[in-house]
């Protein structure tokens, strides 16, 4: 019959067009799946810290390294301690003043690097990530630290992404500021250099100058302020 | 008399904080619109839309407190949520020019994926759009539908958005 084939006709269409309109629609065209790609540089802070008021700082001259089920690792000396020297150089830029942990005081924050020999998630919480036991800092500073107290990032949930092997991350701590949950370390800054200890040794030390730089130079907030 | 129209958009984008964040011609996009005939060349009704730009590129993308510079892939999602008014001119049965205006909201999601890091910032906004095209009848009662539309998604939280559709739609209905 004319109608219902007219009918069937529309129908055919409309559903010709639907399809269409649903295949076009892909959300993420090209998703990247296990992008082998260096040079990355993520920054994140805490818009609640205060910034602008800190002038020292206290940072281990070790780059920690740990696996995924916790273990520390050896370090490597030779090329730790050229990333340890590039980011002291942006400090002191900044104009912050470095204190060990025999000063009297506690600094106004504590950095830390850490190296990741395998995949885990970027912003962990758990008490494997063992520094405090490995920086002496915590013991004379902050003797209530013991290993129930755990690192907190209140960008966790905003921000994911996953720690890669060689993925280098700088974390600022500011003790003083208010934890979200007791027994947690406040973290108010971090940057993540994806892919930066992987390649050859010249490639590294070639490229991890200007990733430290641009992690710094993300970060205009951590300028000390001008009294 | 309701009209339904299933269209298929392609993306332009234009100005520079939506260039800077995507560029290119994107192929991915949907649009659909119905409206109801308030006059013989007056209707009123809504749209909705599924629009999408990417680029892989090298560049810094800025989220509130986070940035994320190196390569990767930059996806823009924009689904518009608007009341419209479309004016057309000519004879009914014949190749009609028409013209629209619509405001309302657009949810936006900006993503940002570079090596193992995935941000997304994502807002809702307040929207508008302009359109012109043509409405080209065919036999038994559909309507091809060829039209150009500027979208913008005005600023919130530093972010705003425009671009512009140029549509291909079937038109059933009135």
């Amino acid at each position: 019959m004319m109608g219902g084939t007219r009918g069937r006709t529309r129908c055919a269409a409309l559903g010709s067009v639907m399809a269409v309109l649903l295949a076009a629609g892909a959300c993420y065209p090209g998703q990247i799946q296990g992008v082998d790609e260096p040079d990355v540089v993520l920054t994140v802070f805490d818009s609640s810290a205060a910034f602008g008021s800190f002038t020292t700082y206290a940072m281990p001259d070790t780059v920690i390294r740990v696996d995924g089920q916790g273990t520390n690792l050896l370090p490597s000396p030779e090329l730790d301690q050229q990333i340890l020297d590039a980011v002291a150089t942006e400090f002191a830029a900044l104009e912050y003043t470095r204190v060990t942990s025999e000063a009297p005081g506690p600094p106004d924050v504590v950095v830390l690097l850490t190296v990741s020999a395998s995949d885990g998630s970027l912003w962990t919480s758990d008490r494997w990530w063992s520094n405090w036991g490995w920086f002496p800092g915590w013991t004379s500073w902050y003797p209530a630290w013991d290993v129930n107290w755990m690192l907190r990032y209140p960008w966790a949930k905003t921000y994911p992404g996953v720690r890669r092997s060689g993925t280098l991350l700088i974390t600022m701590i500011d003790p003083d500021h208010d934890g979200s949950e007791p027994q947690s370390i406040p973290v108010i800054w971090a940057s993540a250099l994806d892919g930066l200890y992987l390649g050859s040794e010249a490639s590294v030390v070639s490229r991890f100058q200007g990733l430290v730089r641009q992690a710094f130079h993300q970060s205009p907030y951590l300028q000390r302020a001008r009294p | 008399m309701w009209t339904f129209n299933g269209q298929y958009s392609a993306v332009l984008p234009i100005g520079d904080p939506t260039r800077s964040f995507a560029d290119g011609l994107s192929w991915r996009g949907a649009t659909i619109d119905i409206e109801g005939g308030a006059t013989d060349h007056l209707a009123i009704g809504a749209s909705v839309g599924w629009h999408v730009l990417s680029e892989q590129n090298t560049a810094t993308s800025l989220f509130p407190d986070a940035v994320l510079s190196g390569a990767g892939l930059r996806h823009m999602n924009s689904v518009p949520l608007l009341l419209t008014g479309t004016v057309t001119l000519g004879s009914p049965g014949g190749v009609q020019p028409f013209f629209g205006a619509g405001g309302g909201v657009v949810w936006v999601e900006n993503r940002t994926e570079a090596g193992s890091f995935v941000l997304e910032d994502t807002n809702w906004h307040r929207g508008v759009m302009g359109e012109a095209g043509i409405r080209i009848p065919r036999a038994r009662g559909a309507t091809i539908t060829i039209g150009a539309r500027y979208q913008r998604a005005f600023e919130v939280s530093g972010v705003e958005r425009e671009y512009v559709t140029f549509s291909l739609g079937y038109l059933l209905g009135g």
